[in-house]
Parts: C-alpha cells; structure tokens; sequence
C-alpha cells in the first residue's frame, strides 16, 4: 500500500514537472530581489516588466528572478492589497533589485475600504478568492464594535452567515465544518467562542484573511468547500509599542517590538471578554454566580537569520467558561503552536517548513453532591508541512511539497469522583495519518493567457487501536474488528486535481475558469443548528467515508473607469459526495458505535455571485449579490429526493460603504438582506401523553422570514500626538429594529391553551456599541 | 444530554439580553390524515389501554376526537388474544384485567376499518423503585428542589426507564427517559427536570409529588428519546422529525409494555 502511495506520488509529481517549459538564455543578466512593505515580506507579487514582455510571480517570501537582456525596462510590481509600483530600470549586469510596496490603504490619506484586488486579479488565473485586511474591517460596522474577520467575510458574495452574529460560515452551500480554518497555517478547529458570537481570531493580532471558494491552490486540502487563510500579525521590528482597546464586551493589549533591531522581533496580545463581570454586578444572587467569558492570547517571534533563514515561532491559547453556580461547568478551547523556518536556497528555490500541533477541547463538570462527573474529549493533530517555491523559467513559478498530519482523537472520557450514579467510560481513541504530497504550475503560456495547474494527492490512513464496525444501511452491527494500535485499517488514496485559467480579454477585462477537486477526511458530528462546543469531529473510518467535492467555475472580471471601480461576476456548479446525516432520533454522544446513528447521502450546489466595488475616493464600498441553489439528497429523507439544505438561501445581497467625511470622521454602513433558511415546519399536530406534538412531513420545505438588517459606524480619530494615538469606534447593530427570526417555535398558546400559537424569537435589536483604541510607540 | 441542551439554551438567552418573544403568523399546508396510537400494557390490572385519535392541522384546536369502531387486540407468547374494548369515551380502549408479565413479549394489532397497525414489544424486568426525594440544586435560576428517583440499575444487561412525575395529581408533561449506557450496575439518582423552568413548575411547600417508574424496551426509550429531541415544535435540533415509533402499517405513536411502581412525598 505505502509503496503504492509513493509510486503515485513520484508518477503526479512527475506529471507537473514535465509541464514547465524551460526557455534557454542567450545573453542575458539575472535580476533578483525581494519585493516587501516594510518589514512583511509580500506574498505572490506580480511583476510585470514592460518592454521584454515578460512577467514574474514572487514567491512567498517575496522572492523573484528574472532573465533579461540588456535594455531599458519598466518594471511594474503589483499585489494583493497594495499600491502597484512602476520602476524604470537600465539592465547592463546581474543585479539585485529590491522593491518596497505600499499598502493601498495607507495611501488615501486615511484608511479605505477594499477588498484588495487590483490589476493583478485580471491576469491570474486564480479566482473565487477574497481578501481582507484588518484595515478593511475597521471600516465596516460589526456586531459588539468587535472587528471580527470571520463576520467580516460574510459581507461578501457567495459567503454566508450561519446564523445572527455568529462566526460560522456557509461558503458556496458547504457546511460549517467544510471551511479549513488557518491559523498561520495551522488548522483551527473550532474557531468560536461564546457559542459563536464571537471568533477565536483577535482582531488585535490579525494581520488578513485570504478566503479560497474555488481554485484552491494544491498546498491547501482537507476541507470540501473553502480556505480561509488568516495571517497573524508580525511585531515590529524598529521599536517598542503597546495598543489596546476598551470595549463594552472585551477588552484587548498588544505588546510588540524588536527583540534584535531590526533582526527579530515579538508580538503578544491578549483579550479578555467580561460578561461574567456584568453578571457579579446584578444584585440576583442566582445570576451573579455564574461565570461566562472567554480570553485568548496569541504570540509570534521573529527570527531573521542571515540573509537566506528566518525562524519564526508562534502560539495560540484560548479558552471559554462557562459556569453556573458551583453545580455545572463547560469549558472549552484551542491551543495551537507551531514553528517555521524559511529558507532561501537560491534566487530561484526557497523552501517553507512548518511543525505544528494543533488541539481543541472541551470538558464538562457537573456537581450536584450526589453525581459528581467529568466528560472531557479532545482532538489533537501534530503537522509537518514543507513548501517549496521554484521559479522555473520567468514564465513559470512551481510550487510543491508535502504535509503530514497526525490525528488523535479522544472522542470522550467520563469520569466521576465519590458518590455518584455514573460509571467511568472511555470511548475508544481514534488515530489518523494524513499525508499528502502537492505540486502546482502557474504559467504565462501566451502574453493573454495564463493556466494554472495543480494536483494534491491524499492518503488518509484509518490507524488501529480500537474496534472498527461495519455496517448495514439499516444501521445494523454487522462486524466489528479489533486492530493492534499502529496497524493501518483502511488507506483511502485520493487524486485532487486542480486547474483554472485566464484569459486576458484586454487591459480592462478578463474571463476565467476553474475546476477544482477537494476531500475531507475530519468530519464534524453536529445534530444542531448552531455550534456546539461538544460537536465533536470523527475521522473517515471503515464506514464513514473521504467526503469529495468537485467543483466548476467561470468568471468574468472588469476593471471601470481607470480602476476606481471594478465588477466581478462568477458562476459555480458543484457537487459533493458522501455527505453526512442523522437517522431520526440518532444519539450521537456515543462515539463507539456512531457509525450506527449516520446516514450518508450526496449533495450540489450552484450559483451566480457579483461583486461591484468602488475602490477609490472619498466615498468606497461595495454591492454583493448572490443567486444560488443548494441541496442534498441523502438516505430515505424526504423519500429518497433532493431537498434543499438549511443554508439554502436564493437570495443574498450585501450593501458595504464607507464614506471619509474629514481627516477626523470616518462614516460607515452596511446593509444585508437573504432569503430565509430552508427549515422544517410540522404540516399537523396530535396528542400525545396528554400533550400536543407536532407532525412533520417534509424536510426543509418552508422557510423561515427574509432576513434584513441595517449596520452603522463611526471612528472618530482623536488627537494624535508623536508616540500615542488614539480613537473612539461607535456602532449600532439592526439600527432599524428588525425582528428577524432566530428560531421559530411552536407551542400551546399562552392565554389559549386550546390553540397553537407560533413563536419568533429574536435577537439583537438596536445594539450599540462603543470601543477606545489606543496606541503608544 | 438533555440537561446540557437546557443550560446552553439558558446562557444563549442571558448573554443575549435584549432576545424577544413574539407571536407570528404563519400559513403551512396540512399533511393528510394520520392515525395516532398510543398503547400501553403494564404489569398491573387496568394497564392495558390504547388511545387511537389522527393529527389535524396546526391550526386548528387542541381537541383530538378519538377514533370509533377499531378492533384491538393484544396477544401474549402463548398467543392467547384478549380483545380491548371501546369504554364510553370514544377513541378510548380498555382491558381491567389483562395484565402483563415482565420478560414476555406482547403483540399489538389494530384494525380500523381497512387498515391494520401491528407493533411487538417485551415488557423488560422489574427494578426495584428504592426511593423518590426532594434535593435542591443551584442550576442557573437559583436554588430549586428537584424530584429525584432512587434506583439500582441490574449490572451487565441493557436497561431503559422512563419517569413520570404528578404535581398535585397532575402530570407535569416533563419527558424523561434514560438507558444504563453510563450508570450500569451503579446505584442511580435520577434528577427529575421540570418541562419549563419557569416560576409555576417550582416545588413548594405542601405539593404533593408522586412518580411513576417505568422499566421500558428499548425501541420504547428510541420513542421517548427521539420525542425529547424533535417533535416538540422546535428548538435548535438541526431537522426536527417524527419520533420513532415501534407501529408498523404507518401510524404515530408507540406500543408499550412496561412495568410500573410508583411512590409519593409531600414538599416539606
């Protein structure tokens, strides 16, 4: 099996290679260099050289290279999110040349909203892909005044809210768990706090999010429908600084500075929320007990090695509590470190290598006196991760290597201490192995066209140390096999491949299109609506197969008046394979024989999203609409027909502006509107046990009320002085008080019980909020 | 899990503050007709009992009239067949003497006019009831008593039970129902949860409180537990559904053959 896999791995990496087209030098210099804004390396830079024709990528690390002949050549150095630059440059020797890029939204005096795509975007075949920066979300007003990167995103097309403030997510009619969450490329399992009104992403440390709906590139895998890829912030290395904001809810410190000026550099930050601290306030003595808040602190050091290695270090720690009395706790949280080390090899090869562990658990402690029970579960996962970046020819950027994950999984340990009704039990631990080798090709095949091309290979190895099941689609314990701890039960091997292209219609426009395929060995075991921190994941086993997802893009993308606008229109089609549910009345709280409580099914979806941006002035923002469809079909629900997922909402609109009345007063707003979520409603009632319960018939075939809800915002820059600077954030959540639909209910009627009365529960209205940021250098 | 459920649903409403309740409108199709049945047999005489009614639309009243004119019968291992018959309340079918013994296995069979419901359930043995007591607990409404039912589960078989609690001789409609997947062989002190936790289902002082404890199958627990996660009319269950019932031929409800004791106590 394991010679298999390598042979396989040898044969697509083989296959990517022969692709790349080498050109042959005459008389020619190299000219290399590194393309960075201030101290961040910038990733993915294009440069295009006018005058040769040519054009280059940079790589991670901002490296790039290029052969030229001698001559005169306008550089023009363009990326993600900054301000392109032109350089003209007389080429008579090898040389290194070093480009500084400014961050576009430095440069409007103020701060702008963008969605950071310039006129790099045209030209790369990547699409599907969004990006946010932190100096983005300042500008859009968010629930609690807390500017959260995950509720951030889902402003744009194609990216849907899981429910009212909340930072789960739906992309393209995935799941919530179908999102590979990445934390400095660390996986982020759970990424809620406070049952998900908050993320686990402090605003203070994050630097962007680069979100992926297609067109994944192959070094990412493991989830079916999105990438969301988060950098963390990078301290600085020319002096000390403290900042920090106050909030109603949280409050948050970040420490930064040079470890070695210049050389290295360290950032901590840390928030806390202090709802608890609300709840000792209030005189009601069975409220004040309780306990309820979350922290996180997260840290990176930098390491600048010579000229060719930097180390960096980072860690993640976070925690929510939750307590009543001293009779019941829940808490739950992440932890996450890992290290890097980046090398040069050459001006054409530098490599990335990450090790990483990453773990969320959850513990439940219930002490009555006369039951006194632990539960506790955890899922941990130690990576190793190695990226390599390769400029093949000037035409051709090669990115390849591999990742290994290794699962544990401790699905549940219930201990109890004296007296008490319960026995100790320990469900079984699970243990993966993920491996997966990647290779990937951008390359300018003609001055208009560029292809991208990509394969990923998985294998997913099921590990013994326990009993596995086999099934019958009755849900039947058919076998059940005992496997020696480290024997492999099952390799599922999986063949990924990845491909997109532009096309340059002209300087204005570009066409695109995508095909990608991704799999999903980690699922997440969820029979509620909303995130639980006890959902807990199962990995692919005997029965419990890869979830695999295909999906086909093509877009069309417009640049308007000069680059002060832009228009994007997408449209997708995707299918998704062994897609998991629940048999009716399933109990999924017994991970041994969970096998027997799932039923496996199909999923598609598909849609048309359009995002048109203004992008410069005074006055910037943007309009996201989103038709789409999604369904599934799985088991004997709704007889065997497809039905529409929770999540499928026809409509989806995002209405984002910002307007820069003065140097002091930034204004803000946002609108959002989508069709209610598919949902069950009872199509009858009975009695039962001398009550009334309601009688279902089909799945999802109504749909809760429209939903709606205005935003605004305002920061107001207070007196800056030469080493502090401080503002004031206002926000005001549904500022016209629609009562959307939380969760609808039915129920006896209160002042008639002889009638059914049906109840709509909202939530937030009217929501202010105020925050005071600071910062001292 | 139950309990867990609750405590979520209570810090979702706390940390929200300014949730809402409002009563809507809402226009939804009527499914047609289905059969209700709810049988019941015990160890004990007048336990055996079949309600027979059919769902209605939402919207119309909570009076469910009973079905007339069904044949019921239920057959023991020796497949002797006593016949349920018809008391003055319509839908309302009654035996004062059929009893059942724990251990054996019983069928149910209806016939309304063209149909035929069957459902087979084994009355399980009996657990000795050993004490039903007040104890308070501080959960997140202060402290509040709590019914709590004392029992030893048998060691090394499967066991279901389902508790049923009275407040002044009336039913307090809290569905509670466990198996012995964590407490087997232990000696169990099941806290009783009140079907809301609200002002009126406090205990006070001079209530009189009296429990039933039943000793179920198992497909009658999947019925009680799936009753519990779904078919109340809402929630967060991911898709709410009909519970799983143990009638074949397509009717609602459940066929159950239990046993059951009962003890009572006055709130001091």
């Amino acid at each position: 099996m394991t010679s298999n896999f390598f042979k396989l791995a040898l044969f697509s990496l083989g296959f990517i290679l022969l692709t790349i087209s080498s050109t042959s030098a005459q008389q020619i210099f190299k000219i290399s260099g590194q393309v960075k804004s201030g101290d961040a390396q910038i990733e993915a830079a294009t440069i295009n050289i006018l005058g040769a024709k040519q054009k280059v990528m940079a790589d991670s690390l901002g490296n790039y290279s290029v052969e030229l002949k001698p001559g005169n050549y306008t550089f023009v150095i363009s990326a993600v999110g900054m301000t392109t630059l032109r350089k003209t440059v007389k080429v008579t020797k090898n040389a290194i040349l070093n480009f500084e890029l400014e961050d576009s939204a430095n440069n409007l005096e103020e701060i702008v909203i963008s969605t950071a795509r310039d006129d790099r975007s045209l030209a790369s075949p990547q699409m599907g892909t969004e990006r946010l920066t932190m100096k983005t979300v300042k500008n859009i007003p968010l629930i609690f005044g807390e500017r959260d990167i995950l509720k951030a995103i889902q402003l744009l097309p194609g990216i849907k809210s899981a429910g009212e403030g909340g930072a789960g997510i739906y992309v393209r009619g995935g799941s919530s768990d179908q999102n590979l969450i990445l934390m400095d490329d660390v996986p982020v399992y759970n990424a809620a706090h406070l049952l998900g009104f908050f993320s686990t992403f402090n605003p203070d440390a994050v630097d962007d999010i680069t979100v992926y709906k297609t067109g994944m590139p192959s070094q990412f895998g493991g989830r079916l429908s999105s990438v969301l890829d988060i950098k963390m912030r990078q301290g600085e290395t020319e002096k000390f600084s403290a900042s920090g904001g106050i909030g109603l809810i949280s409050s948050k410190l970040t420490l930064e500075g040079p470890i070695q000026k210049n050389k290295s550099s360290f950032i901590i930050s840390g928030r806390r929320t202090y709802v608890d601290a609300l709840l000792r306030l209030s005189p009601d003595s069975t409220i004040n007990q309780n306990t309820l808040y979350f922290y996180d602190v997260n840290g990176k050091a930098d390491f600048q090695l010579g000229e060719n290695d930097k180390l960096t270090f980072s860690g993640y720690l976070g925690s929510d509590k939750l307590g009543l009395a001293k009779t019941f706790g829940l808490s739950w949280g992440n932890g996450i470190a890992s290290a890097q080390w980046r090398h040069i090899f050459s001006q054409q090869l530098s490599s990335s290598t990450i090790a990483s562990y990453t773990s969320y658990q959850n513990k439940i402690e219930v002490n009555t006196g006369i039951d006194n029970v632990r539960i506790f579960s955890q899922l941990k996962d130690w990576g190793l991760k190695q990226n390599f970046f390769w400029q093949a020819s000037d035409k051709n950027l090669v990115k390849f290597g591999f990742n290994s994950i290794y699962h544990t999984v401790t699905p549940g340990e219930i201990t109890s201490e004296g007296v008490s009704s319960y026995n100790p039990v320990n469900y079984q631990e699970r243990f993966s192995l993920e491996n997966a080798i990647f290779a990937s090709s951008d390359w300018q095949a003609s001055e208009k066209l560029n292809i991208g091309f990509g394969l990923r290979l998985t294998g997913f190895s099921v590990l013994g140390g326990g009993d596995f099941l086999t099934v019958s689609p009755e849900g039947d314990i058919l076998n059940s096999t005992y496997y020696k701890k480290g024997d492999f039960v099952k390799t599922y091997l999986n063949l990924e491949p990845r491909l997109s292209l532009s096309y340059l219609l002209n300087q204005q426009s570009s066409v695109k299109a995508s095909y990608v395929r991704n799999v999903q060995n980690m699922h997440l075991i969820s029979n509620s609506t909303s995130s639980r921190p006890s959902d807990k994941w199962l990995p692919s086993s005997l029965m419990v197969k890869p979830e695999i997802s295909d999906q086909f893009a093509v877009g069309y993308y417009r640049n308007l008046f000069d680059n002060a606008f832009e228009l994007n229109v997408e449209s997708y089609y995707k299918t998704m394979d062994n897609q998991i549910d629940y048999r009716d009345g399933a109990e999924t709280f017994n991970s041994d024989n969970i096998e027997t409580q799932i039923l496996y099914g199909i999923g598609r979806a598909y849609g048309l999203e359009v995002l048109f941006k203004k992008k410069k002035g005074d006055f910037t923002g943007w309009l996201s609409y989103t038709l789409s469809k999604t369904e599934r079909k799985i088991g004997e629900i709704n007889g065997g027909n497809w039905y529409n997922a929770r999540q499928d909402r026809t409509h989806e609109v995002a209405l984002v502006g910002s307007y820069q009345l003065n140097k002091k007063w930034n204004l803000n707003a946002s609108w959002v509107y989508y069709t209610g979520d598919a949902i069950t409603f009872p199509t009858g009632k009975y009695n039962m046990d001398s009550q009334t319960f309601f009688y279902y018939t089909e799945r999802n075939m109504y749909r809760m009320p429209a939903y709606h809800r205005l935003d605004l915002g305002a920061n107001l820059q207070l007196k800056q002085k030469k080493n502090y600077s401080s503002e004031l954030s206002f926000s005001l959540y549904n500022a016209y008080g629609r009562k959307n639909a939380y969760t609808i209910e039915f129920r006896e009627a209160e002042n008639d019980p002889t009638k059914t009365e049906v109840v709509r529960t909202s939530l937030f209205q009217f929501l202010p909020s105020i925050s005071y940021n600071f910062k001292f250098k | 899990m139950n309990k867990f459920k609750q405590i979520i649903a209570f810090f979702s409403i706390v940390f929200l503050l300014s949730s809402c309740e409002e009563v809507i409108e809402l226009n939804l199709d009527t499914a047609a007709e289905k059969y209700v049945i709810e049988a019941t047999l015990t160890d004990q005489a007048n336990g055996a009992r079949v309600l027979i009614s059919k769902t209605k639309s939402y919207s119309s009243t909570n009076d469910f009239a009973g079905v007339s004119g069904a044949v019921v019968e239920i057959e023991d291992q020796l497949s002797n067949v006593t016949r349920l018959t018809e008391s003055a309340k319509p839908g309302v079918y009654l035996n004062a003497t059929l009893k059942g013994t724990p251990t054996q296995t019983y069928k149910l069979r209806i016939t309304i006019a063209e149909q035929v419901f069957t459902a087979t359930c084994t009355m399980p043995a009996v657990v000795a009831l050993q004490d039903v007591y007040p104890y308070e607990l501080n959960l997140f409404d202060g402290p509040r008593l709590f019914t709590h039912v004392k029992y030893t589960d048998p060691i090394g078989v499967k066991n279901f039970y389902r508790f049923i609690e009275y407040k002044n001789e009336v039913y307090t409609k809290s569905i509670m129902a466990t198996n012995d997947e964590f407490t087997d062989g232990r000696t169990v002190n099941q806290t009783i949860f009140p079907f809301d936790f609200d002002e009126e289902s406090k205990l006070k002082k001079g209530d009189k409180i009296k429990l039933e404890f039943l000793t179920i199958d198992e497909p009658v627990y999947k019925y009680w537990f799936s009753v519990d996660n779904g078919a109340q009319g809402g929630g967060d269950s991911a898709a709410p559904a009909n519970p799983v019932s143990n009638i074949k031929g397509g009717a609602i409800g459940y066929f159950s053959a239990h046993t059951i004791q009962s003890k009572e106590y006055t709130v001091q």
